[in-house]
């Protein structure tokens, strides 16, 4: 188990190295000045050049990518070009922030998603399933700042249940779930979308297997064909979609986190691609690259935790 | 005389094909006598499988079913899905052709053997653990402890229909239907387990339903015989009976297709088809093929009375 993960994790090197490799080329290619944009409109022409000849700006690519790649292989991130803190400090600040926005969504994906995928199969064609799906392809649809928009609306502004700005610093625990509960919620909606859908084609598929027919023949009732022979195959597809839209979601994130004003990683990309910082912009491509790395294997460890045919080696 | 088991009367199954109800079993009558092998054989399509699986109403909602089933004083056909699961699986069981796909991939073979007495003896998990022990030996699993853990894809095939026996034994059914139970394994691993069946029927004065296109496995294990062609029971009788002295034109059609050893003995196909579910002819269905085709046939023939009966116009006692 240890050496299977050393090992996947040892093959994703090749793809993170592309991955900052696009990034750092691609941000430096892109118009806009990191000196122009840090001091100023107004600032005197030795100002500029000195903040690029202290930032290595003025070195050709080739040079300023070796010196990203030595501090890369000595475990800096660099320092922020903007605040000359380090790197991997700020981002280590707000992706908690991140990580849990992430997973509260993917948990309402599930626990919304998965049950009304299940009733919609049981009751194929029937009106409930026409609702749920006829729901689905609404949340599939609507951007995700919509949804946040028209969550605010209701059960913010209209219904007080929810602050309208989330402030997840400070206070205990259950103050920090509280304001989580409706940015996870609104991030979580297209996951039920998808995790609906997914849920309903697994389930369908399952139960036209032969087994289910077995199950019967015991005199298994119908509870337990569902939530026991067929549920535990048709979570196969299931986690294989969650994994794969985990991306989606740190892309959804950022909408998010600037709707209800959470720190995070999204708000954080977007204030340094502003500032054209650089440095922090690297380190967070990074970081969010080696996020869906993660995710990846924990979906490949999910497989052999569901299904005893997969064999991790 | 012993009193039947099971009596199957004028069993018809439908399903709707294009808005149009099409008979797929039309009307069949048999009995299932207890402690009898009853072999009910006949082509690909003839409706051997859903009326053996109508034999527990397992058929989908969308079959609909016609006559009744007789079993311990009830008709199963108007029983209601949970006086149904108080049946299946304990009094009445089920094996399947395809062991691979008809066990589940992500339960242990010990899960799913002592599943049924959980559901039906009200025993507990780990009490049920233990007589599915006893069960893989009495399949002739080896090594029984250490299969319990395992999962089907692990096993062999001719291992993961012992398994599936061992389920379908469980509950020590009176009646274990088997459908097509040997056709996925290879001959050898046939042999065994249809000689583990009849031991099995022996021992525990079971009757066995068992389906097969397979006259060698009819041979082999049948006490008695029924015909199927299209939907139609065309022939029934005691094994010997049916094979020595076959009546229906089918049935002997039938025979004349199993190679033999004999030098005298010339292989002949059927000719032509099973007609198609949507166009069944009027009367016998077996006319268009037959070669004792007679003005009577339109009308279909009932089988004759007897422990060897027959349903053609072109033999005798027939009304």
């Amino acid at each position: 188990m240890a050496s299977y993960i050393l090992k996947r994790l040892m093959s994703t090197i090749p793809t993170l190295f592309g991955i900052l490799t696009i990034v750092f080329v691609m941000i430096r290619i892109a118009p806009g000045d990191p000196a122009l944009a840090i001091l100023g409109d107004n600032a005197s022409q030795e100002a500029l050049d000195a903040f690029r000849e202290r930032m290595g700006l003025n070195d050709p690519m080739i040079v300023q990518y070796w010196d990203f790649l030595k501090d890369l292989a000595s475990g800096s991130l660099g320092v922020s070009m903007v605040t000359g803190k380090p790197v991997a400090d700020s981002v280590a600040s707000v992706l908690p922030f991140t990580l849990e926005l992430a997973f509260g969504a993917i948990f309402f994906g599930i626990i919304i998603g998965v049950p009304i995928g299940i009733i919609s199969a049981i009751w194929r064609n029937g009106w409930l399933d026409y609702f749920f799906r006829v729901v689905s392809l609404l949340g599939l649809s609507f951007p995700a700042f919509l949804t946040a928009i028209l969550l605010i609306l209701w059960l913010s502004i209209e219904w007080r249940i929810f602050p309208v700005i989330s402030t997840p610093t400070g206070g205990g625990l259950w103050d920090r779930i509280y304001n989580l509960i409706l940015p996870a919620l609104s991030l979580g909606i297209i996951m039920v979308a998808y995790i609906m859908r997914s849920a309903r084609s697994a389930m369908l598929d399952v139960m036209g297997e032969d087994y289910i027919r077995t199950a019967r023949a015991k005199g298994a009732p119908g509870r337990r064909l569902i939530w026991h022979h067929a549920l535990r195959n048709a979570l196969i597809p299931i986690v294989t979609v969650v994994g794969l839209y985990f991306g989606l979601l740190i892309g959804n994130a950022v909408l998010t986190e600037i709707i209800f004003n959470r720190p995070g990683l999204g708000k954080l990309i977007v204030l340094s691609l502003n500032q054209r910082d650089y440095t922090t912009l690297q380190g967070l491509m990074i970081v969010s690259a080696l996020m869906i790395v993660i995710v990846n294997l924990l979906t490949d460890l999910c497989y052999a935790l569901v299904d005893p045919r997969v064999k991790l080696k | 005389m012993t009193s039947p088991l099971m009596q199957v009367e004028d069993l018809s199954i439908s399903f709707k094909i294009n808005d149009k109800w099409c008979r797929a079993v039309n009307g069949v009558t048999f009995d299932i006598m207890p402690n009898e092998t009853l072999c009910i054989v006949g082509e690909s399509g003839c409706g051997k499988s859903i009326t053996a699986m109508s034999l527990m109403k397992l058929l989908p909602d969308t079959a609909r079913l016609g006559g009744h089933v007789r079993f311990g004083g009830q008709d199963i056909l108007s029983l209601k899905e949970r006086e149904l699961e108080e049946i299946r699986g304990s009094r009445i069981a089920m094996i399947f052709q395809e062991p691979m796909t008809s066990l589940n991939p992500v339960l242990t073979v010990g899960e799913q053997i002592a599943e049924p007495l959980v559901l039906h003896k009200g025993m507990g998990w780990s009490e049920a653990k233990k007589e599915a022990r006893n069960l893989l030996d009495l399949v002739r699993i080896p090594d029984a402890q250490k299969r319990l853990g395992q999962y089907p894809h692990e096993l062999s095939g001719g291992m993961r229909q012992r398994v599936m026996i061992a389920i379908g034994l469980a509950c020590r059914p009176q009646i274990l239907i088997a459908d097509e139970p040997t056709t996925a394994l290879d001959v050898t691993i046939q042999a065994q387990v249809l000689a583990l069946l009849e031991d099995i029927r022996k021992e525990q004065e079971l009757s066995i339903v068992m389906i097969t296109h397979d006259l060698g496995v009819v041979a082999n294990v049948a006490d008695r015989v029924a015909v199927m062609y299209a939907g139609d029971v065309v022939e029934t009788g005691p094994v010997a009976s049916i094979f020595d002295s076959p009546s229906h034109p089918y049935t002997q059609a039938l025979l004349r297709t199993v190679p033999r050893a004999d030098a005298a003995f010339e292989l002949s196909p059927i000719e032509g088809q099973v007609p198609s579910i949507q166009k069944m002819p009027e009367g016998c269905r077996f006319a268009p093929r037959c070669k004792e085709e007679t003005s009577k046939c339109n009308v279909t023939p009932k089988l004759s009375p007897g422990a060897h009966s027959v349903a053609c116009w072109a033999r005798g006692d027939i009304q």
